[in-house]
């Protein structure tokens, strides 16, 4: 595995998918494709990991998914954000700035 | 939360669809991940086997996205079910046996269970029925007395109560319906105005009664029953504002109460209510006690607050009134509990004794599932190498016990259905509320908790002994065709020890029931039961207005009835021993000092015709008992019983003693002594009476007792035809044997008797099918060792022996701790017995006896099969 590129931790990843559904309804692969293009590919989203975390999601009610065709008119599952996904991305937003900045800030004391 | 709730239904119940779909969505994601690679200039086979290689291991990818589903443990409890159900259908035989043996056991159950949950337990049929209080008088002198009020001490405890909403008397009475049909006695309800009010009812129509009915020079009027409603009237829309003829007075029916409505607190049912009348004399004298009392409390009153608030009011009235009032009391009883609190113990014991009867059949279930998981080693050996880990195992054992427990509930709750029709073909009728006995969804409950906890309990230990062995061990057994463990050996054992021991105790129980029935039957009531006819009469006061008429219809009817064929000897009496009417009256003894105020003596009087006493067949101890000529205006004289000489005459000779008797304030001289009798119950011992000639009194309720040379049930058509002719609107009623009554009086006996009886021979065979058939088990299980044993040259007689001693040193374990639990247990059963001690030694030893024997003769079959082994067979058996 290449140094620059990083494992996303459990719980980042669906934190992730929130906020790339936030900017419109997706499927799988567009998510994981997504996640990568803005990250600048630091971020490889495993495959493996991405289905059940969908999964996990639309059981806790955080998306829902509908059937739709996809660019090229292919049956495809898209995801969306719900009301209770929205608040859950805003709150998780916030836990990971602070968590962020509390790991920076204790990296950079000497 | 309902989106959740339908993504998980749709998640079991459309299973396929739901896979179908995952497939669908990664089919989707490989196909743009392989078209991506194409782009990217791999070829389309190069550009699959990327994708493919990129995207991990399908199997896991798709176990992880249905475990993301939630639903795990719910599919995981499907396949459990199936499985189990598979497995039950493929040994039909042992299926069967468990599933009745657990549907008798839950059946009966349900069964009392119903009865209990609608006589105990279901409150009382009224609004806010924990408000209702009894209201009952005390007697300082007679702590165990409940003492009816007389109308003007109700007023005032209605009238001064801080802590009820309001209050009501009645007194239960009966009454001569006439009219086009035939006459018939309806019994009914004399109550204040408001106990409508304090019952909270609403009419079916018209109106019920109210306070302004309670006011002198009110209309006479009357509320019917539903049920007399539909009887009479034919459910006649219109019959508001009709008049009836009660005891040939008129009165206007005002209202009808409802269908589901009923008033337990008198004896028998309620044909109609009429209102009290306080113009009427006998509801001016303090004296005059035959009203009960029902309050409602104030919403938030407790009884304790209502008790003390009432106990105020009492004291107000004792020094009020000194003469009538000293030394009496108030006392406060919860309506239902007072109601059913006397058949608390029966019941109660009845459910216990089910319960046991329970338990053995959990036993004889457990003991099928571990001979059949025997025969599973192989089974669950495989499952476990196959890596299913133990809970797992457990789990789907217990889901197959459940299954076998709901089915043996489902069926048990039929038997219910059909145990409650039995029971009331033979419940006492003094049962209060027995009529209100339904499966209701408080019983279907405990139906189904039953039969959870009876799967719980009889499976647990059988699956924890079947799942628990190490591989080597349960292939090496395997090999040999499946020895028993030793744990195996041990649950079995304990099995055992507990069936006889339970059935012990319920065979004991059974035993004391029966022995003190038998001597409640034995007992001398002081009078001769058989061949014995009693009917009743009132002549209504309208029409038999004066003592004359009275006395000269009493006359010509026993004149008549001596005449009928078979007919021996005439008497009446009122009240008729064991019937349902008691009078005690006040009297002081002529030339003793007087005893102090509220602490008047009084005893049971019965007044009786000269015939009587022959007729009932009461002997005469000393002088002479009542003649013709003891009428009004002939000196008063009285016969008493020899506990009443014991008792208040102590030391006197009785013959020629003068009392003065509360009735009248009369003066009567003793002419007679006559023997003790059970009056109120067989088993309650004699109480002091006195007698007093009917005709110097002249009662419009009279009871005949008839002594046939015949049948004496076969006399009544005649006799109602004798009535008939003299006057065509007096109904004959309360028509019965003396031996009827006195069946009746030992009925509870005999109902708990019966019921405990048959629990106990249920639960003796259900021990002895589940000894046989440990034993058998045992016995096949050793036929290895036994053929080896009759090789080295053991005898018939050895083996016999030696499988017998196991057998009954685990039935002697067994009734040693049954012993101990019955001389615990059976003490609570005390207040049901009648002179027979909790601890009989002849009852213990005899019944003792009893359970050996069959358990020696559960034993001794299997022991004989045992000495059949032929020992070749056996060794070529591996």
């Amino acid at each position: 595995m290449s140094r620059n590129k990083t494992d996303l931790l459990q719980g980042t990843l669906d934190l992730l998918v929130l906020k790339t559904l936030q900017t419109g309804p997706a499927h799988g692969w567009d998510i994981a494709q997504r996640i990568q293009q803005v990250s600048e590919d630091v971020l490889q989203v495993n495959q493996g990991s991405l289905y059940p975390a969908l999964h996990r999601l639309e059981d806790r009610g955080l998306i829902a998914s509908e059937w739709g065709a996809s660019e090229n008119n292919r049956r495809a599952k898209f995801y969306k954000l719900t009301a209770a996904g929205r608040k859950q991305l805003q709150e998780e937003t916030e836990t990971w700035r602070r968590f962020s900045w509390a790991v920076t800030r204790v990296l950079q004391s000497s | 939360m309902l989106d959740k709730v339908r993504r998980r239904l749709r998640a079991l119940l459309r299973r396929r669809a739901v896979e179908q779909e995952l497939d669908e969505e990664l089919r989707f994601h490989i196909e743009k991940e392989a078209e991506r690679n194409v782009a990217r200039g791999m070829s389309p086979d190069e550009a699959l086997r990327v994708a493919l290689a990129r995207f991990g291991r399908f199997d896991n990818i798709k176990e992880e996205c249905r475990d993301a589903r939630g639903v795990r443990p719910v599919e995981e409890m499907w396949q459990d079910l199936r499985y189990g159900a598979r497995k039950l259908r493929k040994s039909p035989g042992f299926t069967l046996v468990a599933v009745m043996t657990l549907a008798l056991g839950i059946g009966a159950n349900t069964a009392i269970f119903s009865v209990v949950n609608a006589v105990l337990l279901r409150p009382l049929p009224f609004d806010e029925p924990a408000q209702l209080v009894r209201v009952f008088g005390t007697n300082a002198r007679r702590s165990s007395f409940s003492r009816p009020h007389s109308y003007p001490n109700f007023s005032d405890l209605r009238g001064q109560s801080e802590t009820f909403e309001t209050m009501a008397a009645y007194s239960s009475e009966s009454a001569a319906l006439s009219g086009d049909e035939a006459p018939e006695q309806i019994s009914g309800v004399i109550a204040s105005g408001d106990i409508f009010r304090v019952l909270r009812a609403k009419p079916l129509l018209g109106r019920l009664l109210g306070a302004e009915d309670e006011q002198p020079g009110r209309p006479r009027v009357v509320v019917i029953s539903h049920g007399l409603w539909q009887r009479r009237f034919g459910a006649d829309p219109g019959v508001v504002g009709r008049v009836i003829k009660l005891d040939g007075r008129e009165r206007e029916v005002v209202g009808v109460t409802p269908a589901d409505f009923s008033f337990e607190f008198v004896t028998g049912a309620t044909d109609y209510w009429v209102p009290i009348n306080p113009a009427d004399s006998l509801y001016q004298q303090r004296g005059a006690i035959f009203l009960e009392a029902i309050g409602r409390m104030k919403p938030g009153v407790t009884v304790e607050q209502a008790s003390a608030d009432m106990g105020v009011v009492a004291s107000r009235l004792e020094q009020q009134y000194q003469e009538s009032n000293a030394g009496i009391g108030v006392r406060l009883a919860a309506a239902q509990e007072e109601l059913v609190g006397d058949v608390r113990p029966t019941l109660l014991l009845l459910l216990g004794a089910v319960g046991l009867v329970l338990l053995i059949a959990c036993a004889n279930v457990a003991n099928l599932l571990l001979a059949r998981s025997a025969g599973r080693h192989r089974e669950i050996a495989v499952r476990r190498a196959l890596g299913a880990w133990r809970g797992r195992i457990v789990r789907q054992l217990l889901t197959e016990s459940l299954l076998l427990a709901i089915a043996g509930g489902v069926l048990g709750l039929l038997f219910a259905l059909w145990g409650v029709k039995l029971l009331s073909a033979f419940v006492p009728e003094n049962v209060p509320r027995f009529g209100e006995t339904s499966i209701d969804l408080r019983v279907l409950g405990f139906t189904l908790a039953a039969s959870l906890l009876t799967g719980l309990l009889f499976g647990i230990a059988p699956a924890l002994q079947s799942s628990r062995f190490d591989l080597n061990e349960a292939l090496k057994e395997g090999g040999r065709g499946g020895t028993d463990g030793r744990g195996r050996t041990r649950v079995r054992a304990l099995l055992i020890v507990a069936e006889v021991a339970l059935s012990l105790v319920l065979l004991i129980s059974a035993g004391l029931l029966i022995k003190s029935f038998v001597k409640l039957r034995n007992t001398d009531p002081g009078f001769d039961p058989s061949s014995t006819l009693t009917a009743s009469l009132s002549l209504a006061p309208v029409r038999y207005d004066t003592d004359e008429k009275i006395a000269d219809f009493y006359r010509r009817l026993v004149e008549r009835v001596r005449t009928l064929p078979g007919v021996l000897t005439v008497g009446a009496v009122n009240p008729l021993p064991l019937g349902d009417n008691d009078y005690a009256f006040a009297f002081a003894v002529i030339g003793q000092p007087p005893p102090p105020p509220g602490q008047r003596q009084s005893a049971s009087a019965r007044f009786v015709s000269p015939d009587y006493f022959k007729a009932q067949g009461v002997p005469v101890r000393a002088g002479r008992v009542f003649t013709e000529a003891d009428k009004e205006g002939a000196p008063n004289v009285m016969v008493v019983n020899e506990a009443f000489a014991r008792r208040h005459l102590a030391g006197l000779d009785p013959l020629g003693q003068r009392l003065r008797l509360g009735i009248n304030s009369i003066e009567a001289e003793v002419v007679g002594v006559v023997g003790d009798i059970r009056g109120t119950r067989l088993s309650t011992a004699p109480e002091p009476e006195y007698y007093l000639p009917a005709a110097a009194i002249n009662f419009n309720d009279l009871t005949l007792v008839v002594r046939t040379a015949t049948d004496p049930a076969s006399l009544a058509p005649a006799l109602r035809q004798v009535v008939t002719e003299m006057d065509k609107d007096l109904p004959l009623y309360d028509v019965r044997t003396m031996e009827s009554l006195v069946a009746r009086s030992v009925a509870r006996q005999r109902f708990s008797m019966t019921l405990v009886g048959v629990f106990a021979v249920l639960a003796m065979l259900l021990s002895a099918v589940g000894i046989f058939s440990v034993m058998s088990f045992l016995v096949a299980q050793r036929t290895h060792e036994i053929g080896i044993r009759m090789a080295l040259g053991a005898q018939a007689r050895d083996i016999l022996s030696m499988v017998i001693r196991h057998g009954v040193g685990l039935t002697l374990v067994g009734v040693a701790v049954g012993l101990a639990a019955s001389l615990a247990l059976t003490r609570l059963m005390s207040g049901l017995l009648y002179e027979v001690s909790a601890t009989d030694p002849f009852v213990y030893g005899g019944i003792t006896a009893l359970l050996a024997a069959v358990a020696l003769l559960a034993c001794y079959v299997p022991a004989r099969r045992a000495t059949k082994v032929d020992p070749l067979v056996a060794l070529r058996y591996e």
